[in-house]
């Protein structure tokens, strides 16, 4: 381990690592879509005062992907046409994008770290789809699945000077922590144990012990990510030879069907 | 591409395929068994019995906590509790249990080959691995044991996130608060009855009037009263006319009566059909009859003399036990090693809440062929270790020929039914008389004393008549 390493690695341990906390409207609208006594009024007044989610949740209401030919104009209008639990896991992306996957000067590598997250979320219900597995939670497993590469940088670039480490340094580190960064984000906001579990260990998805179905569904879906909008970051082959494919179960014919899909895979990362 | 070669290949390994390679393997036979999945023990194992009724352990279990300690303290179940939560103990029994399987098949020597077979010729298969490798393997013998997966009907649209079927059911990860189970079989009975239990709004919709038709009518009867009494809705007599997400919040089922149904999730049991899609068949000469099943002769051998097919592939009882005895019976059948008959007297066990089994004729069918019947009952509430139990649902029913003397059906719904009903299989099996139970002892208290009762209500009866 480098210097810097063995900083963070006692900053993980020791519980002590700065991370961002989950903003409070975000944690009102998991909880009210969680619960069995809330309805689309009191949402959509939780929503409402924060103008940002208000703004964005109206635009995917309106996306090709939900919209129905009908113009939606209001929030409540909006949860209705979308249902309280979907809107809990568009919620809980769109404050993470405006909130954690947005970093001064580094607007490109965030943004395509967000792309892929959004593609691999998409790729995730449709993996858990094939394999007959629940699709519910797939989605927000793989859109947080790489939350804490953003984070990670915000961090290492407050401690640049202090470490001195060059670019090329930057994208190791990244590359080689985000899972324990992300991890620890995800049991800071107190995310269900299948979303913790895919952050912390998609690469490592053999060690699965909770949620082993979650993980490796995740695992694939960041591998197809990159196959289908990572610009040629993973060959088809790569994806075809996956181990985790034998753990989901999946056959050559299913990872056809997953690859045609892409298009409207795809689609879905323009909505977001 | 050579093949290779061995004695016996048999696909599939769930139940019926795990006993018909290790009856092959114990007199010598070199086997090879094929599984589309990478562990062994079938859909009984992975998506079906074992998870299923490890559910329904969870349930009993908080049920009986509620109801015996809910006016002392708060017991409710939070409303986000995920299922998995309730199946803490699932991967601990499915992991043991597939663990079991394994050693046992490597005990007997017999390996395992992890891929999709179809048939090239009646004794030529070839295995797809999931890295898309292809296997070619001969056998003297092939047993197809491929089971059954839940059938979709075409008005019906699975998507495995609100429309569900028993496959993708119990990966759910938040109990719904409403629920609408399309089917009367015993997997739409028994999820229905566990999820109304837990408090989930259960509606229950088949064509047929009352659930499992098959069953004796007054423990249907129970059985629709107790479901209710969780909150459930049994509407029976009615057709199906489309299902779909609403795009919002619903799944919204519409009834040839013109009733709609709204609810937040839907499971689809509507049967099983035999999983023989990627078979090939036709390259083996065989082909499905119209029930989607493998016709059979009474040792499991297909039209094709060295193929059987045993299970759920070939139709009824499609029962993990009997599918167990398929397997051994069919091998042992094809080696000459001198079979078993056929098994007489098979019960069914149907794990809802409340348990039903039973074994032998229905009242109905005894008056029916003999034109009456003297039938016993015992009620568990009348028991002592029913009153301990808290078991006021519990009924055991004797049925006897019009002299009430011999005993020719046992039907149960209770707690402990399943296991109950072997006592009557039993005393059916050595053709024993009602009177056997009279001149028995159980233990005290326990509820088998509950035959004693219903053989003295049959002995009272044949004294009045």
């Amino acid at each position: 381990m480098n210097t810097f390493e063995l900083w963070l690695d006692d900053q993980i341990r020791g519980d002590a690592l700065e991370l961002p906390v989950l903003p409070d409207v975000a944690t009102k609208v998991m909880n009210l879509c969680a619960s069995s006594e809330s309805d689309a009024a009191q949402l959509a007044r939780v929503i409402h005062n924060d103008q940002a989610i208000a703004g964005h949740v109206l635009k995917v209401a309106n996306s090709a992907l939900f919209g129905g030919g009908v113009k939606i104009v209001s929030l409540q209008q909006a949860i209705a046409r979308l249902g309280m639990r979907a809107l809990g896991d568009i919620a809980v992306g769109i404050v993470v994008r405006g909130r954690i996957f947005n970093i001064d000067g580094y607007e490109d590598e965030v943004a395509a770290m967000w792309r892929h997250s959004v593609v691999a979320g998409a790729y995730a219900k449709e993996i858990a789809r094939t394999g007959r597995r629940n699709v519910e939670s797939a989605f927000l497993c793989g859109l947080l699945h790489d939350v804490g590469k953003p984070v990670l940088l915000e961090l290492i670039l407050s401690q640049a000077e202090r470490f001195e480490l060059s670019e090329q340094a930057i994208d190791s580190l990244v590359e080689a922590h985000h899972t324990r960064v992300g991890a620890a984000l995800a049991r800071s906001w107190a995310l269900p144990v299948s979303v913790c579990e895919s952050i912390a260990k998609h690469h490592a998805w053999s060690e699965a012990e909770q949620a082993a179905e979650s993980v490796y569904v995740t695992a694939l879906a960041d591998a197809l990510a990159y196959l289908v909008a990572g610009e040629g970051a993973v060959s088809e082959e790569d994806v075809r030879r996956h181990g985790v494919l034998t753990h989901l179960n999946l056959y050559p014919d299913d990872l056809d069907e997953l690859l045609e899909r892409a298009d409207q895979v795809l689609s879905t990362a323009e909505v977001f | 591409m050579t093949a290779l070669e061995y004695d016996v290949l048999v696909v599939g390994c769930g139940p019926s395929g795990q006993k018909a390679a290790i009856q092959a393997a114990k007199v010598g036979k070199k086997v090879l068994l094929i599984d589309r999945e990478p562990r062994a023990g079938g859909e009984c194992v992975h998506r079906g019995t074992i998870p299923s009724k490890t559910l329904r352990e969870s349930t009993i279990a908080l049920s009986k906590f509620q109801d015996r300690y809910g006016e002392v303290m708060d017991v409710d179940l939070p409303a986000h509790v995920q299922i998995t939560s309730l199946m803490t103990r699932l991967n601990t029994v499915v992991n043991g249990h597939q663990r079991y399987i394994e050693a046992q098949l490597e005990r007997n020597q017999i390996p395992r080959c992890h891929g999709r077979a179809k048939f090239l010729d009646p004794n030529t298969l070839e295995i797809l691995s999931i890295s898309g490798e292809r296997t070619h393997v001969r056998g003297e013998i092939v047993v197809i044991a491929t089971g059954s997966v839940p059938r979709t009907p075409d008005n019906v649209p699975v998507d495995h996130e609100h429309i569900l079927d028993s496959d993708s059911l119990l990966s759910m990860i938040y109990l719904p608060r409403s629920m609408t189970v399309l089917g009367s079989g015993v997997i739409a009975s028994e999820y229905a009855s566990v999820f109304a239990k837990l408090g989930v709004k259960v509606t229950m919709i088949d064509k047929w009037p009352q659930p499992c038709g098959f069953l004796d009518s007054e423990l249907t009867e129970r059985f629709v009263r107790s479901f209710e009494g969780s909150g459930g809705t049994f509407m029976g007599g009615e057709q199906v006319l489309n299902v779909h997400w609403d795009g919002i919040a619903s799944v919204v089922t519409e009834l040839e009566s013109g009733e709609v149904v709204k609810s937040e999730k839907l499971l689809c049991a509507l049967g099983r059909v035999a999983n023989v899609r990627s078979l090939n068949l036709r390259a083996a000469g065989l082909e499905t009859n119209s029930r989607g099943q493998i016709d059979v002769d009474e040792w499991g051998r297909t039209a094709v003399s060295n193929i059987f097919a045993v299970g759920d592939v070939s139709g009824a009882p499609a029962l993990a036990a009997s599918g167990m005895a398929e397997g051994r019976r069919a091998i042992a059948h094809a080696l000459g090693l001198g079979a078993d008959a056929e098994p007489r007297m098979i019960p069914s066990g149907i794990y809802t809440v409340p348990e039903m089994a039973c074994v032998g004729l229905t009242e109905a069918q005894v008056r029916q062929e003999m034109g009456g019947a003297i039938v016993g009952r015992a009620y568990f509430e009348e028991l002592a270790r029913g009153q301990i139990a808290g078991d006021d649902e519990g009924l055991l029913k004797l049925v006897a020929d019009p002299d009430g003397k011999k005993l020719l059906g046992v039907h149960v719904v209770g707690e402990g039914a399943s296991e109950l009903v072997s006592i009557g299989q039993m005393a059916l099996l050595n053709n024993n008389n009602v009177d056997v139970f009279l001149s028995s002892v159980f233990n005290f208290p326990t509820l088998a004393e509950a035959y004693v009762d219903a053989a003295l209500d049959i002995v009272n009866q044949r004294r009045t008549e």
